[in-house]
């Protein structure tokens, strides 16, 4: 059945909140790493897809403007961040919990995702986490068929090397 | 090694904090759903209807007008051949979320309009801020046929709305006129003019004093609010945050865009140090909804 109800911009907001701010938050992980930045993140990228409820009108379309904003919002945040890294980079290492092999695991795998190029980093979260198609990827990037090939193989060997090195 | 499993492993068991109030008061029309007061859905009612001339608003009358004037009866820094004040906008935390608030910071150089764009891929005075653009972001800023066009270095996006909008009031105060800001990358111009959207601001901004400022005996505060009832609480606190002077400053009107306000502060009592100039919105709720914006500087009374 193809029912499209037509929700108000707050309508849809809600819907799109209830079925997708998890998700989405821990896809921002995978690329920003911290979890209060991906929230804030994310949280934009909801106030933009209000705001253009009226041109998307459909919740597959604003889904996919959601996903577009938080990988575009991602990526600026890391380039933002560099100002203020130094600064965080003093705080971070008192603040750290306790390790445990859990947490040592996905932290290592956090890092060894920031330290690919961000092209990669960005293919392998829409592949592997939300699992999108080719066609998907290339749409939310922008960038072509190919280059989503290119990314993904280039970008799943790196990480490979990595984690073998830490785990 | 399946990296579909590693992935998920690392985020899944992240557990992200609800946020749908924070996005609902961001993108609330009109007083709704939680009873909030009418200023905080301001923003969003003024760019709905008035977007230009709310733009040009705050621009003519806080900007120029009200802008720091350094009276007598502050201590300043005597003006260097060669520099200048330009206004830079820089991002602070409001309950409503990231906002943009002001500086005036003294620049060199003879363009004003180059030397605020390079202001703001600098840190901010005021460590309440920060600011969207690492150094090296953009190359030259030129004001022509009425438009200003910036080129932006290679690898930077213009995703980041609200860090758009910190260049566009920057580079717009610093022109003097709300010219369409056009930024070029590799030569290829960008399709569409960048315009200001009020609802990116602050509701109350402090001009005057700048951040570390030495006053005594008295000081001119100044700056430019959109606050109920044209009502403007300012508080002094000291070091260890309790008020030692209270009051309120008045702005000749509200609701529809920011005014200017002023407030003399007299600090003749006081023992030297540093403290806390607070400017903020008035919160006839009570802090219900989510409380007031608020500007800070530090000031050091001698």
């Amino acid at each position: 059945m193809t029912e499209r109800p037509a929700w108000t911009a707050d309508e849809a907001l809600e819907q799109l909140y209830a079925a997708h701010w998890r998700q989405l938050v821990r896809l921002s992980v995978l690329l920003v790493r911290d979890v209060g930045t991906a929230e804030e993140v994310v949280q934009d990228a909801f106030v933009a897809v209000h705001a253009r409820w009226s041109r998307l009108r459909e919740p597959d379309k604003a889904l996919a403007y959601l996903r577009q904003a938080v990988v575009n919002r991602s990526r600026s945040t890391l380039r933002h961040r560099t100002v203020v890294a130094r600064h965080a980079a003093a705080t971070r290492a008192a603040d750290a919990p306790d390790p445990t092999p859990d947490t040592d695991r996905r932290e290592a795998v956090l890092d060894a995702m920031r330290a690919l190029p961000d092209r990669q980093r960005e293919v392998l979260a829409l592949r592997y986490y939300l699992d999108l198609s080719e066609a998907d990827i290339a749409d939310t990037l922008g960038i072509s068929r190919g280059a989503v090939k290119s990314h993904a193989s280039r970008g799943a060997a790196a990480l490979r090397t990595l984690l073998q090195e830490d785990l | 090694m399946n990296l579909a499993d590693v992935l998920h492993d690392a985020v899944d068991g992240i557990d992200p904090a609800d946020r749908i109030d924070a996005i609902r008061a961001r993108t609330a029309s009109a007083p709704a759903r939680g009873g909030r007061p009418w200023f905080y859905a301001a923003g969003a009612v003024v760019l709905a209807t008035a977007a230009t001339v709310a733009a040009f608003a705050v621009l003519d009358d806080s900007t120029r007008s009200s802008g720091p004037t350094h009276h007598d009866d502050q201590v300043t820094s005597v003006p260097t051949p060669g520099t200048q004040l330009v206004p830079a906008y820089f991002i602070g935390d409001t309950p409503r979320g990231p906002r943009l608030f002001r500086e005036f910071d003294r620049v060199v150089g003879p363009d004003a309009v180059q030397a605020a764009l390079d202001r703001i891929q600098r840190p901010p005075a005021d460590h309440d801020y920060t600011t969207g653009w690492a150094p090296g972001s953009f190359g030259d800023a030129t004001v022509r046929d009425g438009r200003i066009d910036v080129e932006l270095s290679d690898g930077v996006d213009l995703s980041d709305r609200l860090a758009v909008q910190q260049a566009v009031y920057t580079l717009q105060g610093a022109a003097g006129q709300r010219l369409p800001v056009y930024f070029w990358l590799e030569g290829q111009r960008g399709n569409m003019g960048e315009v200001a959207d009020p609802a990116v601001l602050s509701q109350v901004m402090i001009n005057d004093p700048t951040e570390g400022l030495e006053v005594h005996d008295y000081f001119t505060a100044r700056g430019a609010a959109n606050s109920y009832e044209a009502n403007v609480p300012w508080e002094l606190r000291d070091d260890s945050g309790s008020v030692v002077r209270r009051g309120f400053a008045t702005t000749p009107g509200w609701g529809d865009r920011l005014y200017p306000w002023e407030a003399r502060v007299d600090v003749r009592d006081l023992p030297f140090g540093s403290y806390t100039f607070v400017a903020m919105t008035d919160d006839p709720s009570g802090g219900e909804g989510g409380g007031p914006d608020a500007d800070t500087r530090t000031i050091i009374v001698r």
